[in-house]
């Protein structure tokens, strides 16, 4: 069949129309792909691909009308955290007994409000405030922003990614309120962030931990406002960097102090927490 | 002509073939699997060992010895072995090339090509050094598979009926990867991937070992190396004890006098926080890239010997929330889906009806300036390939002149993704030349298109002349010349290596040695009379009686390291 432009993308898949079922789709999908050799014919590849992902994005991918509730659960009990969850039984070997189907039923089951998966330490609320709290009192050392940024709260991904959020949001609105740095660090007055928060530590600390610079990139499609934020800080790592550099010209890894200290920090704090 | 599957890990390498039965691992001169990535020379400071006989010396003779290589691939750190250097990448060659001669031994024939994994998450400098390495070894890379498509692949050729959404953690001695993959109609598209080539199961040891230094009240760093190697190595046993119990025990030598050591589950996991930490950031890329949230993932597929770790089971089950499968023993899986790749590739008919795409690990795209602001910013990465695009791919932007009466375009090529071009790796440049006209009128439309072999080739339009420039970016940053790579090979042929025949002999010698090092009086006579035992079934020359004492002996020997820790 040749494609009929007027048709397209389903011509390309070789359907005749928008079918009712998106797994129709993947279907078509499938069945061209396997006539044609990505190898060898990277056009035909291309093509085909650029038709299913445009028509996956009219009619759906097939996946989501099975799972739309199940993530909707998640969201309506997600802020709920229970903080005397039992440790969770540690999955073995007999993992592999279990069927698909029951597999299928696991997250309806655990995202109920005493999921036995979570023993979070702390809920990512309180870890929030101490973050705020951080914030007033100007308290911009590595040593206490560790421990938090890699709190047990923020082991799950969505968590960790509103705590991301919340960061950006807090430094680039500190940032625009005060103009550029430049002039925020003739003025006297600076209101609640100070210019000289990013040191360079606490900078790294924020890249090991969510990449803003390392993945600049990936932080730009998350952030695309934060762009001059992320510009401030790529500046910091880069002259740190080109400081270390001097320091040790026969350029070493990180001496195994800089490995541990943090990591002792990390231990105190848990405890004073 | 036989192509076979090979994973070259950080600790251990496996080779496998597609076969009749599905993928079939094949066993090295010792009837093993897994056969370690280590490299040394014997005592006469000349004979090159490779495997196990060479990790049992690590402790005894840690300056003729050298492991953990895979971390320094294409980076031109130069290793010392004796009174030679040698780069990982020759190192990775003499692990190769003795995989390949245990294939040969086993199929009959000659193996001259490969397919072999690399973490996902290597580099573009990282890959070539890996092909480089199977050149000198004799071995044509027919592709480079990453590690957790390769592990996917071979669990998912298991039930290829079944449509699914699943996710593969790998945690292996060096690398860390987290790839997302759905399985549909004998389709299997990799959909997102993401990793830490610096972080693996040798970091949770040596997390360990630093503890116990602690506790020996020693200093790490003022360590001697064979001392550290000690320490590493009881921190091994004591780490894979912690694989089955709450709690491992052991004796230590330890300058001459026996050190009882404990660990618990518990202070391990604490111990360790750090490193888990650096767990996260992968995994929540690889969902983010994906689309997908940690509720839509069918099932998550453990692999990699490290994830045998309670701590990874634990933390993995809390993530997803459901049970952590490992359906295949976490050390084959890479080695089996390798195969499958190679299998796929020769047209094997048991394979006819599946499919597998992959995709860019990282992205591509050239450096510009960017002048939407009111400042221009100079040196911004503008990718036209972005990450986890599914290959192959074809991709265009246009770019157009800064300056009035601009006659030339300098189109810099880079891969990564730091937003700042110098931050990224260089793998090219071109100079385009475009009509002089006021800035902004005139440009040039930027194509580029990425196969799955790792072959990109850049293609620079000038709309306005219609001219065109190209180039194939084929010999990435720092590739190894063709007649250096002739000149290795032929060296490396050169090279002494201990005779496959007596590999077991020479393995299990080591053995004992090491075993005496980790032992203490009675227990160090009984080592000791062992060795004697050998030793002199070895003397007679006669090829039976060596065999039989060595598989009695080599089962002792086994027997003491398995009630080492308790």
């Amino acid at each position: 069949m040749s494609p009929d432009p007027q048709n397209w993308p389903w011509s390309e898949l070789e359907l005749e129309k928008q079918p009712e079922d998106p797994r129709q789709v993947r279907r078509a999908y499938a069945r061209k792909l396997k006539t044609i050799d990505p190898e060898a014919d990277t056009d035909a590849f291309v093509r085909l691909r650029a038709a299913y992902e445009f028509a996956q994005m009219i009619s759906g991918d097939g996946r989501q009308g099975r799972r739309g509730h199940v993530t909707q659960n998640v969201i309506e009990t997600g802020g709920q955290t229970n903080t005397s969850a039992p440790k969770p039984s540690v999955p073995n070997e007999t993992a592999t007994d279990v069927s698909p189907d029951e597999l299928d039923n696991a997250p309806e089951e655990n995202t109920s409000a005493a999921s036995p998966w979570d023993t979070p330490k702390h809920d990512p609320e309180t870890v929030m405030q101490r973050i705020h709290g951080l914030i007033r009192t100007k308290s911009w050392a590595a040593d206490y922003w560790e421990p938090l940024l890699f709190a047990p709260a923020f082991e799950d991904p969505e968590a960790a990614r509103e705590l991301e959020g919340n960061l950006v949001r807090i430094f680039v609105e500190g940032y625009s309120a005060e103009g550029q740095w430049r002039s925020a660090r003739q003025n006297a007055q600076a209101t609640l962030l100070g210019p000289n928060y990013f040191k360079r530590d606490l900078v790294d600390v924020i890249d090991r931990r969510f990449e803003w610079v390392s993945d600049g990139l990936g932080f730009l499609k998350r952030h695309p406002q934060a762009q001059p934020l992320q510009m401030h800080m790529a500046s910091v790592l880069r002259t740190a960097r080109a400081q270390a550099a001097t320091v040790d010209p026969r350029g070493k890894p990180i001496p195994p102090l800089m490995w541990v200290l943090p990591f002792v920090a990390w231990l105190v704090m848990l405890a004073i927490l | 002509m036989v192509c076979v599957g090979i994973d070259l890990g950080t600790t251990n390498s496996l080779i496998a073939v597609y076969g009749d039965n599905g993928p079939e691992l094949i066993p090295n001169a010792l009837g093993e699997h897994l056969t370690p990535s280590v490299v040394g020379l014997a005592d006469d400071k000349s004979t090159f060992l490779i495997g196990k006989a060479a990790q049992k010396r690590l402790i005894r003779h840690p300056d003729l010895t050298k492991s953990l290589f895979k971390r320094q691939m294409g980076s031109g750190t130069e290793l010392r072995l004796g009174r030679k250097t040698f780069s990982a990448t020759d190192l990775s060659a003499m692990v190769l090339s003795s995989l390949k001669k245990d294939a040969e031994a086993a199929l009959g024939c000659d193996v001259s090509e490969a397919v072999i994994s690399v973490p996902a998450y290597f580099n573009a400098i990282q890959r070539q050094a890996t092909k480089d390495a199977a050149e000198i070894a004799g071995l044509k890379v027919r592709r480079l598979i990453n590690e957790p498509t390769a592990a996917a692949l071979a669990s998912g050729v298991l039930d290829r009926d079944e449509e699914s959404l699943f996710l593969v953690l790998d945690l292996g001695g060096g690398t860390f990867d987290v790839s997302i993959l759905e399985m549909f109609e004998g389709v299997m598209e990799v959909r997102s991937s993401a990793g830490d080539s610096f972080l693996g199961g040798e970091d949770f040891t040596e997390v360990l070992a630093r503890h116990f230094c602690g506790e020996l009240s020693e200093k790490w760093s003022d360590l001697k190396p064979e001392d550290k190697e000690i320490l590493l190595s009881f921190s091994e046993r004591i780490k894979l004890s912690l694989a089955n119990s709450d709690a491992a025990e052991a004796e230590l030598p330890w300058r001459g006098a026996s050190r009882t050591l404990a660990m618990t589950q518990q202070k391990f996991e604490g111990l360790c926080a750090t490193l888990l930490g650096r767990l996260r950031r992968p995994i929540e890329k690889c969902l983010h890239d994906s689309g997908h949230s940690t509720l839509e993932i069918d099932r998550v597929i453990l692999v990699g010997g490290a994830t045998r770790m309670p701590v990874i089971r634990s933390m993995a089950a809390r993530i997803f929330k459901k049970l952590p499968e490992r359906r295949i023993d976490p050390d084959h899986a890479i080695a089996l889906g390798a195969a499958v790749q190679a299998g796929l590739i020769e047209k094997h008919e048991g394979l006819d009806d599946v499919v597998m795409t992959d995709v860019a690990p990282f992205s591509m795209g050239i450096e510009s300036n960017d002048s939407s602001r009111e400042k221009i910013v100079e040196g911004i990465f503008v990718p036209i390939i972005e990450r986890n695009t599914i290959l192959p791919a074809s991709r265009r932007q246009f770019f157009s002149t800064m300056f009035d009466n601009q006659r030339k375009i300098q189109v810099k090529i880079y891969q990564g993704e730091s937003a700042f071009a110098r931050d990224n790796v260089s793998l090219g440049e071109m100079m385009v030349l475009v009509p002089p006209k006021p800035a902004g009128q005139e440009g040039i439309d930027v194509r580029f298109t990425y196969d799955v072999s790792g072959l990109l080739a850049v293609d620079v339009t000038v709309p306005s002349t219609n001219q065109t420039f190209s180039q194939v970016v084929e010999d990435l940053a720092e590739a190894m010349p063709a007649s250096e790579k002739r000149t290795r090979l032929a060296a490396m042929e050169k090279l002494k290596v201990n005779p496959r025949d007596e590999a077991a002999n020479v393995a299990l010698v080591e053995a004992i040695k090491h075993l005496f090092e980790m032992l203490l009086g009675q227990d160090r006579e009984f080592v000791m009379g062992l060795l004697g035992r050998f030793e002199a079934a070895l003397d007679s020359q006669d090829p039976r009686r060596i065999e039989t004492e060595r598989r009695e002996i080599a089962e002792i020997v086994d027997q003491i390291e398995a009630n080492y820790v308790t």
